[in-house]
């Protein structure tokens, strides 16, 4: 009997390990993406006049919460926004990380140690925070920009207008993302042989071909990942458009595809086509992504 | 050539001549002991630095 025991207990001990990370992976990812699948077949039926207990039943309603929310027209519209939004932000982003990271590891460049730590900070301030920061020096009345653009002889423009709406909030993603993606770039530069260096002078090859020729291509996996990162966070842009909507007329509260989700859920109270919607984006996302990193592992890891 | 002297740099740095050592700084267009610093990279990455400290300053 003490042998038996003696003999289990070293098999069970590897899944008494794992226990609780299983335990909270279900209870707090599949558990939820479970019932947010069941909601989207389901809908709230009102029978009479909808009062009393009884009055709204929950029944089983096919596809339809599907359809609805790919026909809604400002849910292609806040697609549409958010592939915009996307496309000034991530190159924007990532142009300036890998200018930075190559400044930061060239030789002869001041103050990198202040500036390293300087452009990393707004990595370290919660999103809400900045887009209340970057809010209020967009506001006219409370910001010091009209005053010492007025000393130049020029106008603040209206950074809210429905066609620099889009820039602005671009610009709080770009300010909060720098950092971290150049901090990445970085690592992986100075992670680059200095032999190759070594030879590109030998060979007379300035800082700039250096840049060009050895550097960037030595980080590709490096930038294919911030690339692929930075897609899939864009594109789940939610914090600073809600953040910002109070402020402003122009972003609406259905103005990105998560700020419909929450719409739809919290202001419309129907939770059902919430989880249908969020089901639809969470299948984007996993298949962009997927595809993105099949493509780039085919391209910059030569398929290994 | 290039190669005899980067084998050479690469495996027996200790053994590098002072010859060799003039020849690579004067390759990177700098002189022995000076410390430039390039001016516009620097302030490329210090109006980083200022944009990035725009809002919490």
């Amino acid at each position: 009997m003490k042998q038996t025991r003696r003999a289990t207990a070293p098999r069970l001990a590897p899944y008494a390990f794992v226990a609780p990370a299983v335990v909270f992976f279900a209870a707090l990812l599949l558990v939820p993406i479970g019932y947010t699948l069941y909601l989207s077949f389901e809908k709230s039926q009102v029978s009479g006049l909808g009062l009393g207990a009884g009055a709204r039943r929950q029944v089983f309603a096919g596809l339809s919460n599907y359809s609805a929310a790919l026909a809604d027209p400002a849910f292609a519209a806040s697609l549409l926004r958010v592939l915009v939004y996307s496309l000034i932000l991530v190159p924007v982003m990532l142009g300036l990380a890998l200018l930075f990271a190559l400044l930061l590891d060239a030789r002869r460049v001041g103050f990198q140690r202040f500036a390293r730590l300087s452009i990393f900070l707004p990595y370290a301030v919660p999103t809400v925070i900045a887009s209340l920061l970057w809010g209020f020096l967009y506001l006219p009345t409370v910001s010091p920009f009209p005053a010492i653009l007025a000393r130049l002889g020029l106008a603040m423009p209206n950074l809210f207008a429905s066609r620099t709406a889009l820039f602005s909030v671009a610009n709080i993603g770009v300010w909060g993302g720098t950092g971290f993606n150049m901090i990445v770039m970085y690592t992986a530069l100075r992670a680059v042989p200095a032999e190759l260096y070594e030879a590109a002078r030998i060979d007379g090859a300035s800082q700039i071909q250096i840049a060009l020729r050895i550097k960037i291509p030595m980080i590709a996996p490096a930038l294919v990942l911030t690339g692929v990162f930075s897609i899939i966070a864009t594109l789940q842009v939610f914090n600073e458009p809600q953040t910002l909507a109070p402020l402003t007329n122009t972003i609406s509260p259905d103005w990105m595809p998560l700020m419909k989700v929450y719409d739809l859920a919290f202001n419309d109270n129907n939770s059902y086509e919430a989880a249908a919607l969020s089901l639809v984006i969470a299948a984007a996302m996993f298949v962009l992504s997927f595809g993105l990193l099949r493509a780039s592992n085919k391209r910059v890891f030569q398929g290994r | 050539m290039a190669l005899v002297r980067l084998d050479g740099a690469l495996t027996h740095p200790s053994t590098t001549t002072d010859n060799s050592k003039k020849r690579r700084d004067k390759s990177r267009g700098k002189r022995r002991g000076s410390s430039g610093i390039a001016a516009l990279p620097t302030a490329i990455l210090l109006l980083g630095a200022v944009y990035c400290l725009l809002p919490v300053a």
